[in-house]
């Protein structure tokens, strides 16, 4: 196994890659991203932002119309082979046969990455307590609930223990439940050396689970960071307003145009709710409500929190990904 | 060599668990046995005739066992298990056609008491029913190779299944429509047709000329089939 990190000490660092469907869809657009060896890193984006294509470039699925990728000390699309070798991946979609069981999907994963029988009978043991599957191991998967065929999905991509996993929304459909347990794989598979790169449109999975995310939208990384740096980038806190319903209250765009102005506040953001971020500081929020009560505006409810990631994401890309 | 017994074992264990297979045998092997209630009846004792009506059977059968191997993998995405992992395109089509094939050819095997039992009743020439069975089964992997070979064209079974018969009946009608077409044509034809050596082969002429045609006909679908999951594995 090689250990022959390149010289920044990144794991993966994809460059200017670009996917171009014919048609004519840029769906990834000269993304650049650094991994480093032994974290979660997280592309968070809405549906079409191009998490998926981006991935299945790195996975060897797809051929980038541009750009490189370099696991490690290889070229992803020049020496796929090599590069199989030491990434999982598990799918958006669940990838099983409804009519094998859970074992034989991992018996066939084994041969597939040339473990020698004599180990596959203890690996396979050992992946299937990992997912909490030994019980249904000789189940068909028709018989199976989401979870557990998310889970079996999960283990598939794990048999060969690779040094860079590669999820796919790994979450997505789950209850909390699941998706907790699921998180605690992953952070295991991390202690335990794993390097991971999921997709997520779900900002707690991105802030809860993950080192370090990579804002995506329509095919470029709007930002990237730990969710502290991210969060600290905004600035200030956030005012949550929503407002009573009157007709003498001013449009809120206008108002918002017209709160932009005042100096204790960075920047406001009307949707149905009103976002103002503040300056930090002891008076800027008890000055926010005296400019309202100033316009003949009446605050119906009210939050005051630091900023989370769904302000990051707003920021970045002008639209909030709860929307 | 390792990874492609690795898919022909599982493929053919999901022949064995598979409702399509098995009422495609039983659809078979009740079609087979009408025939050869007939030859009883008459009291012919040889094989030929229904060799040759099995041919026909086949060739509306296989494609159904053929539609899943690549079509199938790709709709519901598990043939991304199998392009993320260092596993060449020609271990999955080889191993995949293997395991159809063995299938198709135990099914085949059954058909043995059928010639066992005229046997049993008078004088059965042994020679033709060899060189028959022999012929059957060599046609047989033309089929599944043709068959695979649509399933590797498409993602969707039906399609796939449909698109199967009718590259073959293409062939079939070919053959047929070989009377009528110009000389030129037809000796085109008559070199390529998977249907020319069968006459021979019923007839208990076994050569290894035929042998070499059909396998290389296979080897071609093979070939062929590997080329456009290469095409599908990188997009
Ligand atoms: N095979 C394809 N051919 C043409 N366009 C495609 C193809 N695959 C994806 N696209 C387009 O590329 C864009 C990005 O899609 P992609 O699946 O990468 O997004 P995503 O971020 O994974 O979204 P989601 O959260 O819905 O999974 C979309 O506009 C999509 O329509
Ligand atoms: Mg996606």
């Amino acid at each position: 196994m090689t250990t022959g990190n390149s010289v920044s000490g990144d794991f993966l660092v994809a460059s200017g890659l670009t996917k171009v469907f014919d048609g004519g869809i840029r769906a990834v657009d000269g993304v650049d991203l650094q991994i480093r060896s032994g974290e979660i890193f997280a592309l968070l984006g809405p549906n079409g932002a191009g998490k998926t294509t981006t991935i299945r470039m790195i996975v060897t699925l797809a051929r980038p119309t541009s750009g490189t990728v370099i696991l490690e000390d290889i070229d992803v699309v020049k020496v796929p082979d090599s590069a199989r070798e030491r990434i999982g991946y598990v799918g958006q979609e669940v990838a099983l046969d409804r009519s094998l069981t859970a074992r034989e999907h991992l018996e066939l994963q084994a041969g597939l990455y040339h473990i020698p029988p004599s180990m596959q009978a203890e690996r396979i043991g050992e992946i299937l307590d990992l997912v909490e599957l030994t019980d249904r191991a000789d189940d068909q998967v028709r018989t199976f609930s989401g979870g557990m065929k998310k889970r079996l999905d999960l283990a598939c991509g794990l048999i060969h223990r690779p040094r860079l996993l590669v999820l796919d929304e790994p979450t997505l459909g789950l209850d909390i439940q699941t998706r907790t347990r699921i998180w605690q794989f992953i952070r295991t598979l991390r202690e335990q050396g794993t390097t991971i790169l999921l997709t997520t449109h779900y900002l707690e999975e991105a802030d809860q689970l993950c080192d370090r995310i990579a804002i995506m939208d329509h095919g470029k990384i709007q930002t990237c960071g730990t969710p502290a740096e991210l969060k600290t980038s905004v600035g200030g806190d956030v005012v949550t307003l929503t407002l009573v319903e009157d007709d003498a209250r001013p449009e809120l765009e206008q108002l918002a145009a017209d709160l932009r102005g005042l100096p204790f506040i960075r920047d406001v953001v009307a949707t149905d709710r009103m976002l103002i971020y503040i300056e930090p500081g002891q008076d800027s929020v008890p000055k926010v409500f005296k400019s309202l009560t100033d316009r003949g505006v009446h605050v119906d409810r009210f939050t005051y929190s630091p900023p989370s990631l769904d302000d990051v994401f707003l920021k970045f890309t002008g639209h909030s990904l709860r929307d | 060599m390792l990874k492609t017994w690795c898919i022909y074992k599982k493929e053919l264990k999901s022949y064995f668990i598979s409702p399509i297979a098995y009422v495609v045998t039983g659809a078979f092997l009740l079609l087979s046995g009408l025939i050869f209630n007939a030859l009883i009846q008459y009291r012919l004792a040889y094989m030929a005739p229904a060799y040759g009506n099995m041919g026909v059977y086949l060739l509306f059968i296989v494609p159904f066992l053929t539609m899943r191997l690549l079509a199938e993998e790709k709709r519901r995405q598990t043939i991304s298990l199998l392009f993320t992992s260092p596993v060449s395109n020609t271990a999955i089509v080889v191993g995949k056609f293997l395991a159809c094939y063995t299938f198709v050819t135990l099914m085949l095997c059954i058909t043995l008491i059928y010639p066992y039992i005229l046997s049993q009743f008078g004088d059965l020439d042994m020679g033709p029913v060899k060189s028959g069975f022999i012929g059957l089964v060599l046609l047989a992997g033309c089929y599944v190779g043709i068959g695979l070979f649509a399933s590797s064209l498409v993602a969707d079974t039906m399609i796939a299944g449909v698109l199967g018969v009718g590259l073959i009946v293409m062939l079939y009608l070919m053959e047929m429509a070989k009377g009528w077409v110009g000389d030129k044509a037809s000796v085109i034809v008559e070199y390529i047709s998977i249907y020319r050596p069968q006459q021979d082969l019923l007839q208990g002429l076994l050569n290894s000329k035929d042998i070499f045609f059909y396998v290389s006909f296979m080897v071609l679908t093979i070939f062929a089939s590997i080329r456009m999951l290469e095409a599908n594995r990188w997009r």
